[in-house]
């Protein structure tokens, strides 16, 4: 399994990759990002074979508009198609990919998952008040998690399985798990104050795919910091941290 | 084909409504809603039967709460399960009951309608930005920006599939999703499409859809409407008004 990819991340000026092979499903990704971790897990959980390119966001290469106009990542691309957003290229994955089906075929099943998604929002929210130096706007993204992690404990108690989507991880679970893997990571006492979601971490700790896709404590917190002093104004992020690993193709002009 | 429902607005201090009987689909509404009126298109285009329970939403009922926290509409109640959020209660509907399929069954051609969908809400953010701003410029023009923005996707769409509709030769889950705002555009503000060509034709087309026609309110009680919330005296109980009748 491919995990969260450490290939350098392509800058502004650097030479747009040649077209994957035919069939070859390819992501442009950045390696800390939860979007792309969503696919990513969606991608390990079935076991879908695929290649990485990973975007520097300060400083997007050009040619990067032209897979997507947006200029986020994720954005998959096979055969000449681009499909992007975290939850739409997964459900595609999903869809087209054989290997187990993440996504509940029960229309009652899923109208509630994808409520659930929609508070999750909350728990989302609190990623952009970790990034602020002031504590009390660090207070105030703790309690807007505390709403969206009370939405998960209340789904489980009711559903009274092991996941959101059952007694395996599911689509659901693998678009909820990155923000909350970084819940665990900046706000580590939170989680524990929930108990079924606290079980639920642990659980989704000894999944192979989330195994494969997570990153350790340090190497998170080493990233945040860095972007942290970055949104200080020091005009620089490392998106290489870690290990990091070149392309076969040339990048540069 | 039951339209938006004509059903009284139920305020805060009213009784709460019996639950709906065996397998009868409710629908909580309000009759000017735009998001309602997503999945009463959907239920239309499908001919689901259903009954309409319409909510007073600057009064709110406190046992509508109950039923969804969030106090939006459109919510459905079937069978004591609740479901609410306009595009997941309208593709619950679609995969539930028979009737034609409105939903892309092909993974590639869902995954462009729903990035269409997503660029929608610039669309819809938009109109909103524009309508809630009539003595300020600078927001209009801000909000004409941005509405242009989503329109843009959908011509370019348009053009680029070459159907009539974003569903294909007849109108599909992605279009009713899109309509209630783009009928308003044209109801609130006289927006005539003209500049997006492929939009306009879109339009005209969506205008002679049976679903489309079912669902529609007449302009003048729109207008009634819309001066009655600017007045802050919101009528949600004007044109025709039916009373419950729950057995
Ligand atoms: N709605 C998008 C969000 C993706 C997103 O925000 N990705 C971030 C990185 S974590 C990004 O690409 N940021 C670049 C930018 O904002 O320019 C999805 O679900 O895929
Ligand atoms: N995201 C919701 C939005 C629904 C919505 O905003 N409905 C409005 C009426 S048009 C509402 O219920 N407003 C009540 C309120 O904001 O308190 C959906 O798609 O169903």
């Amino acid at each position: 399994m491919a995990g969260m990819g450490n290939e350098r991340h392509l800058e502004t000026g650097s030479l747009a990759p040649p077209p994957p092979g035919k069939d070859v499903v390819r992501v442009y990704g950045m390696k800390f990002c939860p979007y792309v971790q969503r696919l990513k897990l969606v991608l390990a959980a079935k076991g879908v074979k695929h290649e990485t390119i990973n975007i520097n966001l300060v400083r997007k290469p050009e040619w990067y508009f032209t897979k997507n106009p947006k200029g986020l990542v994720p954005t998959l691309e096979i055969n000449g198609i681009y499909i992007y957003e975290s939850d739409i290229t997964s459900a595609y994955i999903d869809a087209v990919y054989p290997g187990r089906k993440l996504m509940t075929e029960d229309p009652l099943k899923k109208a509630k998952e994808q409520m659930l998604l929609g508070d999750h929002a909350k728990t989302i929210a609190f990623y952009k008040y970790a990034c602020s130096s002031d504590p009390e706007v660090r207070k105030q993204g703790s309690e807007t998690a505390k709403l969206g992690l009370g939405a998960l404990e209340k789904f489980l108690k009711q559903a009274k399985t092991a996941f959101v989507c059952g007694d395996q991880p599911g689509f659901t679970d693998y678009m909820m798990w990155p923000h909350i893997e970084r819940l665990g990571v900046f706000l580590p006492d939170l989680i524990p104050t929930f108990e079924l979601v606290k079980k639920y971490f642990d659980d989704m700790g000894l999944d192979s795919a989330v195994k494969a896709c997570r990153f350790s404590n340090e190497l998170h917190i080493e990233f945040f910091n860095f972007e942290e002093s970055f949104r200080a104004g020091e005009k620089r992020r490392l998106y290489d941290c870690g290990e990091v690993v070149e392309y076969s193709f040339p990048t540069a002009k | 084909m039951a339209g938006m429902g004509y059903g009284r607005h139920f305020a805060t201090g009213s009784k709460a409504p019996p639950s709906p009987k065996q397998d009868v689909l409710r629908v909580y509404s309000m009759k000017f809603c735009p998001f309602a009126q997503r999945l009463k298109l959907v239920l239309a285009a499908k001919g689901v039967k259903h009954e309409t329970v319409n909510i007073d939403l600057s009064k709110k009922p406190e046992w509508y709460l109950e039923k969804n926290p969030r106090g939006l509409v459109p919510t459905i109640e079937i069978n004591g399960e609740i479901i609410y959020e306009s595009d997941i209660t309208a593709s619950y509907v679609d995969a539930v009951y028979s009737g034609r399929k409105l939903t892309t069954q092909d993974p590639m051609k869902k995954a462009k309608e729903l990035i269409l969908f997503g660029d929608n809400g610039k669309t819809v953010a938009g109109f909103y930005a524009v309508i809630t701003s009539p003595d300020n410029k600078e927001k209009q023009a801000e909000g004409y920006k941005t509405l242009n923005t989503g329109l843009e996707k959908l011509d370019k769409f348009l053009s680029e599939e070459k159907t009539t509709f974003v569903g294909g030769e007849e109108p599909g889950f992605t279009d009713y999703m899109i309509w209630p705002h783009l009928e308003r555009l044209s109801m609130y503000v006289g927006y005539t499409f003209s500049e997006y060509p492929n939009v306009k034709k879109y339009f005209d087309n969506m205008r002679k859809d049976k679903a489309v026609q079912a669902c529609r309110l007449p302009n003048e009680l729109h207008e009634e409407f819309r001066a009655s919330l600017r007045a802050k005296n919101t009528c949600y109980d004007i044109g025709i008004v039916e009373e419950y009748n729950f057995d």
